[in-house]
């Protein structure tokens, strides 16, 4: 399943929320300008509700698309085609969103298999991208 | 229901229409909001119904009042008053009771623009009196229960604290004279109501001895000592234009922001620091609004559902954010608070995100005028109550806080309550600093059943928690119980609050649930 | 509202008391602060849209009967919106839906209706009309000198209260029509009652017999616009059928057509309307007329105990009513003043005749019109002006009752007189408040 095929479609679900959130930056200039060269997908899955969230981020250009997450396999890197995957529950996105999870409570989870991360290299693009919110 | 004869007594009171025995309407006033969660503390099936009145009676004056007051004594019936009825301190905490719903004593019967006070009947609502001031240019006190509620009932019988507290303060603190119907049934008039010549509302204490304390003291005894069917409550200057014009259609309002109003909202980062800048703003006694709110609070009085509040991630994301309005009638009054608020704000090296993270909709101001904010606590969850209601130093209101944060993240990881990451507080500065309360609002769900008994649970273990560790009384000191438990550690202040029900009551009439009993070996020694 | 909703929703009045008032920032005086005409006049709380909501909550968990008391504070009520609007600004409760599904159960249940509002559901079944009033006799209202094209793809449909008690109003709403050159059709034989009045008083069963039968009609003559100047059978076409059966025709109000027709110059008003005006917004145009939105989003748990809607679940607020148009009108009179009362749009007091309160509690819809009459006397207007039959009925009877000197006039006659259609009354009307 190609994202590029989801434009489009509906958002549905906690991609809804992700792509509310981050309409923002789509007429944010500094987003657009140090974005400009950059082509990733970021996987966002909340696994105790529907509906994962791909972000897109296309040459200063942002989007979001919502893939269902049961089976598990939708979200596999080779169907989605994600350069970076985050796993965990609505509760914690809530709590990174609003900086009120430190870095050892986010490795305290990752060790207890809460929370789920692939590609932080990647990933860490996306944290940057976060910034730009605040 | 009443005895045939009893009943027939009461209407030729008030007449047919005005009371009402059948099951349908007593049914109706034994339910209120949160009763479940005291059912629970009770041992109770956590049902929103108390027991059921007997009756419910509707009285239009001062000595139908009376005389109502003057029948349950005679028949041993317990009275409990309610205006607006918002909250289980208004249910009766026996079947042998009688509702007394002041709705038809709804004047308001003199404004004083001169001395700054209005006379009010228990079934104003503070939106009433405020629209009716504001063409004096005057404004009221209005409690945080919103703009919809009683003011003499918080002024005489309820708690008190409102958004507007640095320029309003408390309801405790507004009150001036007030007519009385004690649980005897004989009219007391304190202040200056009570001379024999001249008597006048504008005095709350003299001549003679101010009964103000006994008559609510801190939190009010909710109808345990009688019935107030008038009080004067102190005014105030209007804080801006009283241009008050809301265009467009529900819920999404227009409002034509008044000159010289201007937000802040300003992260503290820390709670320390958050004390230092509610000193040293209200130091310079310029807001309208001061309060301190957890982000998720601050995130929620900007919004009108839960939908549109998860879009204010911008301000949740604020540690402990500090909500300041300044409002001003004339420019000059206005460049000079703003002066200030930039001073301060240099000073304490501090930013206002308002108008660079954050624009609110007009409609916030209108709201903060008319001290709307405080309903935006249901909106999370449909269902919230307070722990804590201290009301002392800014300190100890943060002391409180912040040891609160760890005892209510037990009960958010138990799934019971609300996540609000355990900040949730509602925080405000009275008379510019004078002293502070602090509440903290948490949102559960009414109609779950483990939400209902976790709130419960949670609700017990911070009234322990106040008493271990000091952090003075809390909001809910009502009913034997906890004043009970709480006396012994405050000077058995609850022996003395039991002779004062004693002499007031000597029958017992006046509802004690929310108050305190007699002791009833003192009133057998007094013979009754 | 589905069963399951109802039960979850009973269960979560916050008692706050918001329903009997206006929205709160809307409030401009203690006089006209209060929105719920049933507990202005009986002052106990179960009258209120909390109230009832408690009531409703109380008898699903057994602890009271189906009883006349239980009827009796039921129905009286106007199902006027208020409480919903007010709840509604920042809570997602629905007080106006829980009482007509309480009312439904009453129905269900043989407690309900009242006996008078039984008398005209019966009449609506023999005679196609609450009023009793024969069949035949339903279009005696149309002049000789009314214009109507039988090939019309417009119906208007007039309407049992205008056709059989407030006539003047459909001849006004006919003539204009002509006066603009819009060709139209009413069906003279095949026009019956909307269903308002039994929908409105819980017999959801004879309400879906009267809706298909209507329906089946209407579409059988391909029409493609149904016009209608009585705001009950507005909202009832608009609003309540398609949440049984859709269709394709569009839906309009006069005051709509005539906002347009002024708008495009088809209308010209060019005679002085020398008069000092308020207008009173019916419920059934206002906060009631606005369509349910399909939704089918996502329910998202956020947190435990927390959800949240993907995207927003739209609420009905009033906001969409047809409040613009008339006032439009108004203004485009020439030589007319407009004022406006306090209470108005979404907030705007019930006249209290509606949901069958005119025939079962005569005294309460009486005080209730009293009461909005006093508010358009203190307006500063010497006429109350309003779109929709059953407002002009009861306001009329109130201003008889109140021996007020405020004189009554539907929307439409005052485009008439505009039109320089009705010299004489314009005339008389003038007279009377000099």
């Amino acid at each position: 399943m190609n994202a590029i095929n989801l434009e489009n479609k509906k958002i549905r679900g906690f991609a809804g929320i992700i792509a509310k959130s981050l309409a923002p930056l789509n007429e944010n200039e500094k987003f657009k300008k140090k974005f400009s060269r950059t082509n990733l997908q970021f996987l966002l899955n909340a696994v105790n509700v529907n509906f994962a969230a791909l972000i897109i981020i296309d040459c200063g250009k942002l989007r979001v698309e919502s893939i269902p997450n049961m089976p598990k396999e939708n979200l596999k890197k080779k169907i989605v085609g994600w350069d970076a995957y985050l796993e965990m529950d609505t509760q914690t996105f809530l709590a990174v969103s609003m900086n009120r999870i430190t870095m050892i409570g986010i490795g305290k989870k990752i060790l207890m298999r809460k929370v789920k991360i692939r590609g932080i290299r990647k990933l860490i693009v996306l944290l940057k991208v976060f910034t730009l919110l605040n | 229901m009443l005895e045939k004869e009893t009943l027939k007594q009461f209407e030729a009171i008030v007449g047919s229409d005005n009371v009402n025995d059948g099951e349908i309407i007593t049914n109706v006033y034994a339910y209120n909001w949160c009763m479940e969660i005291f059912n629970f503390m009770d041992g109770k099936e956590p049902t929103p119904f108390s027991d059921t009145p007997k009756a419910v009676i509707l009285p239009s004056n001062t000595e139908e009042v009376q005389k109502i007051v003057k029948l349950c004594n005679k028949y041993n019936i317990k009275f409990k008053a309610q205006s607006t009825g918002l909250g289980p301190w208004n249910q009766p905490s026996t079947e042998n009771s009688i509702i007394v719903d002041l709705r038809r004593m709804n004047n308001i019967i003199k404004i004083d623009e001169k001395n700054l006070y209005a006379v009010i009947e228990p079934y104003v609502s503070g939106a009433q009196l405020q629209a009716e001031i504001m063409k004096y240019g005057l404004n009221c006190h209005m409690p945080g229960a919103g703009p919809q509620v009683s003011p003499l009932a918080s002024a005489t019988s309820m708690n008190g604290p409102g958004f507007t507290s640095p320029s309003t303060g408390h309801s405790a603190r507004n009150v001036l004279a007030v007519e009385w119907i004690l649980p005897t049934g004989d009219i007391l008039r304190l202040g200056s109501l009570g001379l024999t010549k001249n008597s006048d509302w504008y005095n709350g204490d003299g001549p003679g001895p101010s009964l103000r304390g006994i008559m609510r003291g801190w939190a009010g005894a909710k109808s345990g000592i009688g019935i107030f069917t008038k009080v004067a409550v102190k005014l105030f200057p209007y804080p801006c234009s009283t241009k008050f014009n809301v265009t467009g259609n529900s819920p999404n309002y227009n409002f034509d922001v008044p000159d010289f109003m201007r937000l802040y909202i300003i992260d503290c980062r820390s709670y320390k620091y958050l004390e230092n800048v509610f000193l040293r703003v209200e130091e310079e006694e310029i807001s309208f609004i001061c309060s301190h709110l957890s982000g998720f609070a601050t995130m929620a009085i900007f919004a009108n559902s839960i939908d549109n509040l998860m879009d204010k991630s911008s301000i949740g994301i604020m540690k402990v954010p500090i909500v300041i309005l300044i409002a001003a009638r004339t420019k000059r009054e206005f460049d000079y608070k703003q002066k200030v608020m930039k001073m301060l704000l240099e000073e304490l090296k501090l930013t206002n995100i308002i108008g660079t993270k954050y624009i609110p909709e007009s409609i916030f101001y209108a709201e903060a005028l008319r001290s709307n904010l405080g309903l935006h606590g249901f909106i999370t969850t449909g269902g919230f109550q307070s722990t804590k209601g201290g009301c002392d130093t800014a300190a100890m209101c943060l002391r409180s806080t912040e040891i609160n944060i760890q005892l209510k993240k037990k009960y958010i990881k138990k799934g019971v309550i609300a996540n609000d990451f355990g900040e949730g507080t509602w925080m405000s500065s009275y008379e510019s600093g004078h002293f502070f309360h602090m509440e903290s609002p948490t949102m559960f769900d009414q109609t779950n059943k483990n939400s209902v008994e976790g709130m419960a649970e949670y609700m017990e273990k911070s009234n322990e928690l106040d008493l271990l560790k000091h952090l003075g009384a809390p909001f809910f000191v009502e009913g034997d119980k906890n004043h009970d438990l709480f006396g012994p550690y405050m000077m058995n202040y609850h022996n003395w609050l039991r002779k004062v029900k004693e002499a007031f009551d000597p029958n017992n009439i006046a509802d004690s649930g929310f108050y305190i009993s007699p002791n009833n070996n003192e009133l057998k020694k007094r013979g009754k | 509202m589905d069963e399951e909703e109802y039960q979850k929703m009973i269960k979560r009045c916050l008692r706050c008391s918001i329903c009997k008032w206006i929205p709160q920032i809307q409030i401009k005086s203690q006089k006209y602060a209060s929105g719920c005409p049933a507990i202005d006049i009986y002052n106990f709380h179960p009258y209120s849209g909390g109230g009832k909501i408690i009531l409703a909550l109380a008898y699903e968990m057994g602890r009271i009967k189906p009883t006349e008391e239980l009827r009796d504070i039921v129905y009286k009520c106007t199902v006027c919106g208020n409480c919903a609007v007010a709840c509604k600004y920042m809570n997602t409760l629905e007080p106006l839906e829980i009482i007509m599904k309480l009312r439904e159960k009453l129905v269900n249940t043989g407690c309900g209706p009242m006996p008078q509002q039984q008398a005209y559901i019966e009449a609506v079944k023999k005679v196609n009309n609450p009023y009793n009033e024969p069949h035949e006799k339903r279009m005696d209202w149309i002049p000789d000198d009314i214009i109507l094209n039988p090939d019309a793809k417009m119906l208007y449909f007039v309407g049992c209260t205008s056709s059989y008690r407030r006539k003047e109003m459909a001849i006004a709403a006919a003539r204009i029509m002509n006066a603009a050159g819009v060709s139209f059709n009413i069906f003279q034989n095949d026009e019956f009652c909307c269903g308002s009045p039994i929908l409105r008083i819980g017999d959801t069963t004879a309400f879906e017999e009267i809706l298909n039968k209507n329906l089946d009609i209407i579409e059988s003559k391909g029409i493609e616009t149904v016009v209608f100047s009585c705001a009950g059978c507005y909202d009832t076409f608009k609003v309540d059928y398609p949440l049984s059966r859709k269709y394709d025709f569009k839906v309009k109000h006069t005051v709509e057509l005539f906002d347009e027709l002024i708008e495009s110059g088809q209308l010209k008003l060019t005679d002085n309307v020398p008069i000092t005006v308020t207008y009173h917004d019916p419920c059934h145009l206002g906060r009631n007329a606005e369509r349910y939105e399909d939704w089918d989003g996502d329910v998202v748990q956020l947190l435990p105990l927390v959800s949240i809607n993907v995207p927003p679940k739209p609420k009905r607020t009033g906001s969409k009513g047809i409040y613009d148009a008339p006032r439009s009108i108004l203004k485009k009179i020439p030589g007319l003043k407009f004022v406006e009362m306090e209470r108005i749009r979404e907030y705007a007091y019930c006249c209290g005749a509606g949901a069958g309160v005119k025939s079962a509690f005569p005294e309460m819809a009486i005080k209730t019109a009293k009461i909005r009459i006093e508010e358009a006397e203190d307006s500063g207007a010497d006429f109350l002006v309003s779109a929709c039959p059953f407002c002009s009925t009861n306001l009329q009877d109130g201003i008889t009752d109140k021996n007020s000197k405020l004189k009554y006039f539907d929307i439409s006659e005052l485009i008439l007189m505009a039109l320089g259609l009705e010299g004489e009354k314009l005339k008389q009307a003038t007279a009377e408040v000099a």
